[in-house]
């Protein structure tokens, strides 16, 4: 009987998982957090958890939301806990321990190999941190003994962006040489080129399947079917695509740099819906920074402002996983949050916005949508287009108030 | 047979391996995962079948291509037409060339033009000093003179059949039926042309002298070798 029960119950569990990863992957199982939120309060603000000295490139959360890894163009790479803020530092290892692990030394004896990190992404089971930088390396590191373990070459552009597949031990790294490699962790190794890119490769998302989401210069953003060896392309208007998330395995979202945001669906060619001028600077120079409001004009237009300039390019998108909110940051000041709907007349409503001033490098939601992290420099993550002189360089952390 | 077939070839795959297996024993485990964990080679993987990615269901859908396909560092960054180079003389589209049009259209250059260029060169040589420049003006010169010669022997031919249409054509206004010329026709009566031209000239002779020569050395291959010509006796 006892034996039954058991195999019963181990039965009945197995149903309920696999019922579970159905419904997520076919989106229907969405959190719908975005209606919870509620507006901030006027002593809610964005506070600094961790500084850096310089511009802060890269933002990521482990799987349980207790710690969070940064890393800024000077080279340090921080891990930190998130209540406390209490940061320790990764050191790098010097160059004959680098080149032991296998790295390149760079070509031209006279230089230095260049530390700027561009990208940073966290294994699932939080024990690998790989990053990515002008060195045109990945590097893997031990979270637990904040050691160097190993450099990946390969790539002969800058490595722009790194992406986990979730609980496995998968690597994709995307670069400004137009490609796209994986490798596995675990063994080390490298397994797959993927090319098709046209442009520097800026953006990478993945979730658990084998598809892997990138944006790049050349006005698209791919889908990349790994095992099938295939990609599926869409085409966007605008002249360069910054940045891009999976909503769930059928919907993304994207922001460019003329400003505006765009919502995909995996069966259309072109943006399902596409918002306008999200992050506009005012347009006249004696306004001081733009009110936190969420006024927008009924086609999705917001405001009157312009959305030429460097601070108005969308640098980072974020959604809350498995859920219908998402972030959007530049560097007008904002940080907005959208709702993603489920019906099809209201694509993404504008929720709130947040002030912060600086470059949003990059942005991250917790499991559980209590907050968001946004890696904050005084200059663009790629380049230095731009400055704001009034931003502290460092990570800040916006918690959000949801209705029970 | 098939089954036979690839038991055999799977046999032999597996041969392959036990020799790459014993090779790869030798090497030392670090070069190994050096080797393994380098990305810049190049992948060589075999390609599962493309043909189903060249179709979508409909337009809208986005275009699916292969991810293996290198792409070089050039893209096309705007669409600019390929000019199409069409030359009239071999495009079957624009037909013949049509030699009496021609004629008809430009015979003023032939009347005209090139004459009056001619007497302006010819003043500009009277002028000028400089030796290139009269070489210059004295080639051109031989190149108008090339033009307005209607030496071309086909221009002769064509001449006498157009002639000889004309009187066919009046003659068969009054009842005679048109007679056809055939090709040995033409080349005597382009003979008897230039005889009579040539006898204007009054170099008939030489000319009949040459063409002697030229014909005896000729047939001089035909003549059988010296010793040989007494024939079958002995």
């Amino acid at each position: 009987m006892n034996r039954e029960e058991r195999e019963g119950r181990r039965d009945s569990l197995v149903a309920e998982m696999l019922q579970k990863d159905q419904l997520e992957s076919s989106g229907r199982a969405r959190r719908l957090i975005a209606s919870r939120v509620l507006k901030p309060e006027s002593d809610d603000e964005f506070r600094v958890l961790v500084k850096h000295k310089m511009s802060v490139t890269a933002v990521a959360l482990s799987e349980d939301d207790l710690r969070g890894f940064s890393s800024s163009k000077d080279g340090t790479i921080l891990h930190w806990d998130v209540e406390s803020g209490k940061h320790e530092k990764y050191v790098w290892p010097n160059e004959d321990v680098l080149v032991s692990h296998f790295a390149k030394p760079p070509k031209n004896s006279k230089f230095k190999r260049s530390k700027n990190v561009l990208a940073l992404a966290v294994s699932s089971d939080g024990r690998y941190l790989a990053t990515g930088g002008l060195d045109r390396h990945v590097h893997l590191w031990d979270t637990r003994t904040r050691e160097h373990i190993q450099a990946f070459h390969g790539h002969r552009g800058p490595v722009s962006c790194l992406a986990f597949r979730q609980r496995t031990s998968q690597l994709f790294s995307g670069s400004f040489d137009r490609t796209i490699k994986l490798w596995n962790v675990e063994d080390r190794t490298h397994m797959e080129n993927l090319f098709g890119h046209q442009s520097e490769v800026l953006t990478i998302d993945c979730l658990h399947k084998e598809r892997l989401l990138t944006v790049g210069r050349d006005r698209t953003m791919r889908l990349w079917k790994v095992p099938e060896e295939s990609q599926l392309v869409f085409r966007a208007p605008a002249s360069s695509l910054e940045c891009c998330c999976f909503i769930n395995d059928s919907e993304f979202l994207s922001g460019s740099d003329d400003g505006s945001i765009e919502l995909w669906n995996l069966l259309k060619k072109k943006p399902a819906h596409i918002i306008k001028n999200a992050h506009s600077l005012p347009s006249s120079p004696n306004e001081h920074l733009p009110k936190v409001s969420n006024e927008c004009l009924p086609n999705g237009d917001h405001t009157g402002g312009s959305s030429t300039s460097v601070q108005s390019w969308v640098s980072s998108v974020a959604v809350c996983r498995g859920s219908d909110l998402a972030a959007s940051g530049a560097a007008n000041g904002v940080i907005r949050l959208w709702a993603i709907a489920n019906d099809d007349d209201k694509f993404m409503k504008p929720l709130f916005a947040y002030s912060l001033i600086g470059f949003a490098n990059s942005l991250s939601f917790s499991k559980s949508g209590r907050f968001l992290l946004a890696g904050v420099g005084q200059e663009p993550r790629l380049g230095r287009w731009g400055r704001v002189h009034g931003a502290r360089n460092g990570v800040a952390v916006h918690s959000i108030r949801l209705s029970e | 047979m098939s089954n036979d077939k690839k038991e055999e070839i799977g046999s032999w795959d597996e041969q392959l391996q036990d020799d790459l297996e014993r090779k790869l024993a030798d090497i030392p485990f670090e070069e190994l995962q050096k080797a393994l964990a380098d990305g810049s080679h190049d992948m060589h993987r075999k390609h599962a079948g493309k043909q189903h990615k060249l179709c979508r269901a409909n337009k809208n859908r986005p275009m699916e291509i292969s991810s293996k396909a290198q792409v070089g560092r050039f893209r096309e960054v705007i669409q600019a037409p390929k000019r199409v180079v069409r030359d009239p003389r071999f495009e079957s589209l624009c037909g013949d060339f049509d030699t009496e049009g021609y004629k008809k259209r430009y015979s003023f250059l032939y009347e005209v033009e090139l004459p009056a260029e001619k007497e302006k060169l010819l003043k500009l040589i009277k002028k000028s000093k400089d030796p290139n420049v009269i070489e210059d003006l004295k080639n051109h010169i031989s190149w108008i003179d090339k033009q307005l010669k209607p030496s071309s022997h086909k221009n002769i031919e064509s001449h006498i059949l157009s002639e000889h249409i004309k009187k066919e054509k009046e003659a068969a206004k009054h009842g005679k039926r048109p007679y056809y010329l055939k090709k040995s026709e033409i080349r005597e009566r382009k003979l008897v042309n230039k005889y009579s031209e040539l006898k204007n000239a009054g170099k008939l002779d030489s000319f009949i002298e040459k063409r002697r020569r030229k014909n005896a050395s000729k047939d001089r291959r035909y003549m059988p070798y010296g010793k040989q010509s007494d024939g079958p006796q002995s």
